[in-house]
């Protein structure tokens, strides 16, 4: 994550880098047809997928419009059965609260299962600062931190690596033998990550969704990391934000499958667990202490939007970054956000504010793909354009374009201005040839790359007038 | 599209003091300065029964996002009638004029581009095909990512032209299998972006508009 | 805290009715609302309409359970009655080398799991992790099976606990006819008729053995839980699952 450089070079920069490496492109694009075809499948089984979809965006809805009654439930269910529930309003307090239960359990060594969350308050770099041990134990985020880098897809953090590449890192940092087997490979981690949840003092996750009515917390996933990060540690935080939180446990039965179907094709993912507090009487393993630390982080912000407060209702299922062509195309890295893809594109400008972010929002065909596939309909590339527009009411657009607007209008709204800049354009055309092709040309960002036919001779309007 | 339409019986007019819909003003953001130039297209085509657009971009800004531009002024009833009238190339033949043979003659293989304003704003994915279907001497092979956007997008081909291009480069990966001579599509502008750049690769595949293949006899 | 500065933001935002026409973009198919308007009813039935076909019958459900099974490689054993499963688990212990078994107090297990030749570590009281990591297989009951979705629903009152089902390499779960329901809500409402508000501090849906498939996409199975899920239907020989037949190759 580049703090430093101004995250609109670096999109251009990484974007140029990456739509260089056509090596790269077409392992992202075999492995997202791979994801296609799966979900293909399993979204034919369902019996009205196109309802199933309205259904559960209106759950969603329904949770969003209520947030202050939800939340509230959700919280005093937690505490009425031992859980200590956390208020955090930003990363800083968030973080402050994590630190302060490490500290008053004077803990040492923490795993971790797959929480972005965790990556959006920067846990494991203060977390390492402090001294503490930190493992992430899903595979694809375990080798992303091996890897010192962030996770490049929030549902498959290491889908950008090849065998081969993880071989070279596990034999280089775990000291492993040498194999590029993708089950021999999972075996080694599966091997180092054993140990580490039976010594490791806190376990810390994420939450898919907060269930108001029961006061628990839903977690999927497909490795059983989460539930041996949940079981065995004496101590379990989980961090989620405030949009988390769903009506009733039922809303489970409809949820579950559609963030599985969407987001890896799966009918439902291996492990589905809710978990609602400590251990309590009569159980005999689970953690002595459940900690869920609810994190605002500017989603009130967004909630404040009317229009975009339906991105609130976002399940985290990663279906639209793998139909972006945007995405498959510049890779999740280039984002330089912890959010990626269309869904990232029309948030982050809310959580970290538009005037840096709102190239993400420029940065799209608006070819719909993905408002297609969210499997609780967000309207997100409608969206973009909602950020576009935001940006061009503060002015953020600039001088130049404001001007070539205000010229736009005044050509479009005077037809014989049009027909005039139409002859002009022609002759400026004709004059210019000298400078055709270079960055002089005014069309250099076109033509670097892409032919551009001259001018038909005779307009339209001419050959109608001629027709009469 | 004149000569087809004229050729099945229709009166066709060509309001001279037309312009553009404003869509490239709206895609930036500058809603008020889209409305603006939206305002002269509801005015220039007051009068007309049928509008019969050749892209799925400038139906889709018509049909979908007027009526969003005028949410809460008083023109917006007049938009929403306007919105009834505008169609498409393929929809006004097939859906509204209930037309799939237009006597059109090709010899070759095509591969069809779906526009995605066309395809995802307005759901035209059949129609055209029903068209080429009945084209002479035409046969149409589906290529994997014929719903993949082209890469143009309006300001975002010229903001960034690495991903623009990266994304017709797919194209015309997904096309080239098909070994079709010709690529079609409904969209002048995905057109504009898909030849410059199939041309500058040096690709034989030949990119044609539906009217014009229709219009071929 | 900052409770009460965050509900007040929630608040506050939410005073603003959200647009509607962002509101109605997703709501455009009207057929659906009716259902869900009904609460917890309407959402059951949402997901029966909705999601993928299951059939009324006893014997449909278990083909459904069988056909996913088979998909997400789950040994779905169906068999008459207690002594058969026995049976079955003696074949399972000779065929897959167990030694030690981690289990727990639970009827149709304490039927099963004597005289196996296993030495067996239960976790009903407090146990060390260490001695269940030991174990080669966990023997686990449940509280019901989904057809819908080939998940095996369960919780720490049900399955001695959070790790045993999830901590040795090959988990199995012995479940009866009687607990073979449609979908993930018929799940809920058997949780909700047997412990009323008093919930188990932990229930998980387990479908398939534990898998990833971070590394290229290739399916790998056992990541981190077990590698191995066998699931012994007691009493399901009524039209049951007689195991893969030339359906799907």
């Amino acid at each position: 994550m580049s703090q430093t450089r101004n995250p609109f070079t670096q999109f251009q920069t990484d974007a140029t880098q990456v739509t260089a490496d056509d090596d790269r492109r077409s392992f992202l694009r075999s492995s997202m047809r791979g994801y296609m075809n799966t979900r293909s499948a399993t979204q034919g089984r369902f019996i009205d997928y196109e309802s199933a979809r309205i259904a559960a965006g209106e759950v969603k809805w329904e949770a969003i419009e209520n947030l202050d009654v939800y939340l509230v439930q959700f919280a005093d269910n937690l505490e009425a059965r031992g859980t200590k529930v956390h208020w955090c309003d930003n990363s800083e307090q968030a973080r402050e609260t994590i630190l302060g239960i490490l500290k008053d359990h004077d803990a040492k060594t923490i795993i971790k299962s797959k929480c972005m969350t965790t990556e959006e308050i920067h846990l494991n770099d203060l977390l390492s600062q402090e001294g503490y041990e930190v493992v992430e134990s899903d595979l694809g985020e375990f080798i992303v931190q091996l890897r010192e880098e962030a996770p490049y897809h929030f549902v498959f953090p290491a889908m950008h690596l090849k065998k081969e590449e993880i071989n070279r890192l596990f034999q280089e940092k775990l000291k492993s033998v040498s194999t590029s087997d993708p089950e021999a490979l999972t075996m080694i981690a599966r091997e180092v990550l054993r140990e580490k949840y039976i010594q490791a003092d806190v376990g810390i996750s994420g939450a898919n969704f907060g269930i108001a009515e029961t006061g628990m917390i839903s977690i999927t996933e497909n490795e059983g990391n989460a539930r041996l990060t949940t079981a065995l540690p004496k101590v379990h935080i989980s961090l989620m934000g405030i949009e988390k939180v769903i009506p009733r446990i039922e809303d489970l039965a409809l949820l579950l499958p559609m963030l599985a179907t969407a987001g890896t094709g799966q009918h439902l993912t291996c492990y589905n667990s809710q978990l609602g507090g400590p251990r309590q009487p009569g159980e005999t393993d689970g953690p002595d202490e459940m900690h869920v630390v609810l994190l605002d982080n500017h989603r009130t912000r967004l909630l404040a939007d009317p229009e975009q407060r339906d991105a609130l209702r976002c399940i985290r299922c990663g279906a639209c970054l793998n139909v972006c062509p945007i995405f498959k195309n510049v890779g999740g890295h280039t984002y330089g956000t912890t959010y990626q893809g269309p869904i990232g594109s029309v948030i982050t400008p809310h959580l970290r504010g538009l005037k840096n972010w709102k190239h993400l929002s420029h940065s799209s065909s608006l070819c719909g793909a993905c408002t297609e596939t969210c499997p609780v309909k967000i309207d997100l590339h409608h969206h973009l354009l909602r950020n576009r527009r935001n940006a061009a009411e503060r002015g953020e657009g600039g001088l130049f374009e404001r001007m070539l607007m205000k010229g736009f209008v005044f050509v479009m709204r005077r037809p014989w201005v049009y027909r005039a800049v139409g002859w002009t354009g022609k002759i400026a055309h004709f004059l210019s040839k000298p400078i055709h092709g270079t960055r002089l040309d005014p069309f250099y960002r076109w033509k670097k790359t892409r032919d551009l036919d001259d001018p038909a001779k005779q307009s339209f309007k001419q050959y109608w007038s001629s027709r009469k | 599209m004149v000569n087809i339409l004229e050729r099945l019986g229709h009166e066709v007019d060509y309001p001279q003091g037309q312009t553009c819909c404003g869509q490239p003003a709206f895609n930036s953001g500058y809603f008020n300065e889209a409305r603006e130039v939206a305002d002269h297209f509801l005015t220039t085509f007051s009068e007309c029964d049928v509008i019969g657009v050749p892209s799925g971009s400038c139906t889709a800004m018509v049909r979908k996002f007027y009526p969003e531009l005028y949410r809460e002024t008083d023109r917006l009833d007049a938009v929403q009638q306007l919105t009834t009238r505008v169609f498409e190339f393929s929809e006004l033949l097939v859906d509204k004029l209930g037309v799939t043979d237009v006597g059109a003659r090709l010899t070759g293989t095509a591969t069809y581009h779906d526009g995605c304003h066309g395809l995802r704003e307005l759901g035209i994915k059949d129609a055209p095909r029903r068209l080429l279907e009945n084209v002479e001497g035409l046969s149409l092979i589906e290529m994997d990512e014929s719903e993949s956007c082209c890469g143009f997008g309006g300001s975002f081909a010229v903001k960034f032209p690495q991903i623009s291009t990266a994304m017709t480069q797919v194209k015309l990966g997904s096309a080239s299998q098909t070994k079709a001579e010709y690529l079609i599509s409904g969209d002048p502008s995905c057109l504009m972006q898909i030849q410059g750049y199939f041309s500058r690769e040096k690709s034989p595949i030949k990119c044609l508009h539906l009217a014009e293949v229709l219009d071929c006899q | 805290m900052s409770r009460e500065s965050i509900l007040a933001r929630v608040r506050e935002a939410l005073a603003v009715k959200t647009d509607s026409h962002v509101r109605h973009v997703s709501q455009q198919a009207s057929t659906t609302l009716p259902v869900l308007a009904n609460g917890p009813e309407g959402r059951a039935k949402a997901v029966r309409e909705f999601l993928p076909f299951v059939g009324e019958s006893f014997a449909e459900r278990v083909a459904a359970f069988g056909m996913l099974s088979e998909k997400l490689q789950t040994e779905f054993i169906c068999v008459a009655d207690v002594e058969t499963a026995h049976g079955e688990l003696k074949r399972l212990a000779e065929l897959n080398q167990w030694k030690r078994a981690g289990v727990h107090d639970h009827e149709l297990l304490q039927n099963c799991t004597q005289n196996l030749g296993l030495e067996l570590l239960a976790t009903s009281s407090p146990y060390e992790v260490r001695d269940l990591a030991e174990c080669d297989v966990g023997i686990s009951g449940c509280d019901a099976l989904i057809a819908q979705t080939a998940s095996v629903l369960v919780t720490a009152h049900s399955a001695g606990g959070r790790a045993l089902s999830v901590l040795p390499p090959h988990h199995v779960v012995l479940a009866t006819a009687d607990q073979m329901v449609a979908t993930m809500a018929d799940g809920y409402e058997i949780l909700r008729r047997k412990h009323g508000d008093d919930w188990p501090s932990f229930m998980t849906f387990i479908t398939g053995p534990s898998r990833t498939a971070d590394i290229e996409r290739v399916l790998v199975l056992g990541a981190h839980g077990p590698k191995k899920l066998s699931v012994i239907l007691v009493g399901g020989t009524a039209g049951s699952w007689a195991g893969p037949r030339n359906t799907n190759q």
